[in-house]
């Protein structure tokens, strides 16, 4: 599908489903306001998946999921967000130097592309990559808390650097 | 085909993940042998390079986040926000509930004895019984009259869920394992610190005697607003939905009352100090909260000898006359009305 018909599809898209997502959205939310807004944001993703658009068999339920996601991410993001800036918060008296928002801001960037990747991984794996990345566990003992073997640890490490490596990729391209 | 998109080699992307796990390795000399053949991959071709280059970004960035002070919080962070499951977006249950409750909260009394929750719960007390404990962590919990609490203890965590009553804690630092109570509205995190918690018809009350902690009410569930931080000398009362306004209190005055087992009020109306009493004390107390309506106390009474209290209270009001008709049954009414009380 060339540029020119991708856009020309999402248009006509927008236009036969737009007014239905939003309703849809009113309802599920109960807010017409971040319905307006959800609404808004999955049409802005789905123009960003520019290869999807071809013959859309269920072009509703396409936009639900979508919308769906959206509202994970947003919830994972606000979670993160306030779970990261309380814990700073609790630990301000113990610090000798409290991070600037500039660096708040980088960390909180990095922890939500994280996040966004591991949500894919299992929980295991999950864990390995936790420990070793953030906690600097080593691989030997990683193996030993988990209860599986050193190979396996390292499978679940390149699974989730594999998963945080799309993601950064995805990013870069949308 | 679509516009642009580079096309992407996963494989590369796996190899040049393997190095740099097989870099991190325990033993030096597997390290080192890998140092050697991973630069002689990335030298192989211009793809290979650019894989290692992006992978190495993002080592890079995971290291800056472990630097301290950041890292656990960072941790916490990721963890919390992957345990994030599907929300439906229509308003959740439990806040419903507590609007109700809310509604209905002149009806109901939170305070039953004989309800599973308490009946079933790991520590409880009876009316009039007072009762410290010391936790498995060293840290020192206390329990009011007619409290109960379930101790949820695990690696992760240590949690206690206050199902009724209230309670005195005193939390010992473990850096490894955060301290929660947790109630129907909401949860509250400490980080070696002392508070009193209350569970009132609906509603969590919180008094912070030392340090602080983060409270999360039910309602941040639903994405409302973040949890917030609530520190010594404060007192946070909320609700499902949502927390009240932060109030100022004497948190060593609320200490040293909470240990004494005294009731201290000011300027409260007579009905409010006798429900308390009543809560208390065996057996039924009898009075009428209306007869009363104009009566006010303020007094430091003994929760743990509440017979005592009640003749303090005669004390304050000449006209109110206490009749024990058995040592369960004990009936307080006014003789005759008088237009002020006893300074």
């Amino acid at each position: 599908m060339s540029a020119a018909n991708s856009n020309s599809a999402i248009a006509e898209l927008y236009s036969q489903h737009h007014g239905w997502l939003l309703a849809w959205l009113r309802k599920k939310l109960g807010c017409a306001h971040h319905a307006a807004d959800v609404a808004q944001d999955t049409f802005l993703r789905v123009l960003a998946a520019r290869n999807v658009l071809a013959e859309l068999r269920e072009p509703r339920a396409f936009l639900t999921t979508t919308a769906q996601h959206l509202l994970i991410d947003q919830a994972r993001r606000r979670t993160l967000e306030t779970t990261y800036l309380a814990e700073l918060a609790l630990l301000s008296e113990s610090l000798a130097a409290f991070p600037s928002p500039e660096q708040t801001l980088e960390t909180l960037q990095a922890l939500e592309q994280i996040a966004g990747a591991l949500a894919n991984a299992s929980p295991k794996a999950r864990e390995a990559f936790l420990l070793h990345y953030l906690e600097g566990l080593g691989q030997e003992e990683i193996a030993r808390r988990l209860a599986v073997s050193a190979r396996m640890v390292r499978k679940y490490l390149v699974q989730c650097l594999m998963l945080c490596d799309q993601q950064v990729q995805d990013e870069a391209d949308s | 085909m679509s516009q642009a998109n580079k096309e992407r080699d996963p494989a590369l992307s796996a190899k040049a993940a393997e190095w740099l796990v097989r870099l991190d390795a325990d033993d030096p000399q597997e390290r080192a042998a890998a140092q050697e053949e991973y630069a002689a991959w990335k030298q192989a071709s211009p793809e290979n390079n650019v894989a290692a280059r992006r992978l190495e970004g993002l080592l890079e960035r995971m290291q800056r986040l472990r630097q301290a002070p950041t890292a656990r919080p960072a941790r916490t962070a990721v963890e919390a926000a992957l345990r994030e499951k599907k929300r439906n977006g229509t308003v959740p249950l439990g806040a419903l509930l507590g609007l109700l409750l809310l509604l209905i909260l002149p009806l109901i009394t939170v305070w039953s004895e004989w309800s599973p929750g308490y009946l079933l719960a790991d520590l409880k007390t009876g009316p009039g019984q007072w009762q410290t404990d010391r936790l498995e962590d060293g840290s020192q919990l206390a329990l009011a009259s007619r409290s109960a609490v379930n101790l949820r203890y695990s690696k992760q965590r240590r949690e206690v869920v206050l199902v009724a009553g209230r309670i005195w804690v005193d939390v010992a630092p473990d850096p490894t394992r955060p301290f929660l109570v947790t109630t129907p509205e909401g949860s509250i995190q400490a980080l070696g610190t002392r508070f009193t918690v209350d569970r009132e018809a609906g509603a969590t009350v919180l008094t912070m005697l030392e340090s602080r902690v983060w409270v999360r009410p039910a309602s941040t569930l639903t994405g409302n607003g973040a949890g917030l931080v609530v520190s010594a000398g404060q007192r946070l009362r909320f609700t499902g939905t949502g927390p009240e306004t932060v109030q100022e209190v004497d948190a060593a005055g609320a200490d040293s009352a909470w240990r004494n087992h005294q009731l201290v009020v000011q300027d409260v109306p007579l009905g409010q100090v006798l429900a308390t009493l009543s809560h208390n004390r065996r057996g039924h107390l009898d009075y009428a909260a209306a007869e009363l309506a104009d009566l006010r106390v303020t007094a430091v009474l003994p929760l743990d000898d509440t017979d005592k209290a009640l003749q303090l209270l005669q004390l304050l009001f000449p006209s109110l006359e206490v009749k024990h008709y058995t040592s369960y049954w004990v009936r307080v009414r006014q003789q005759e009305k008088i237009r002020t009380p006893l300074p």
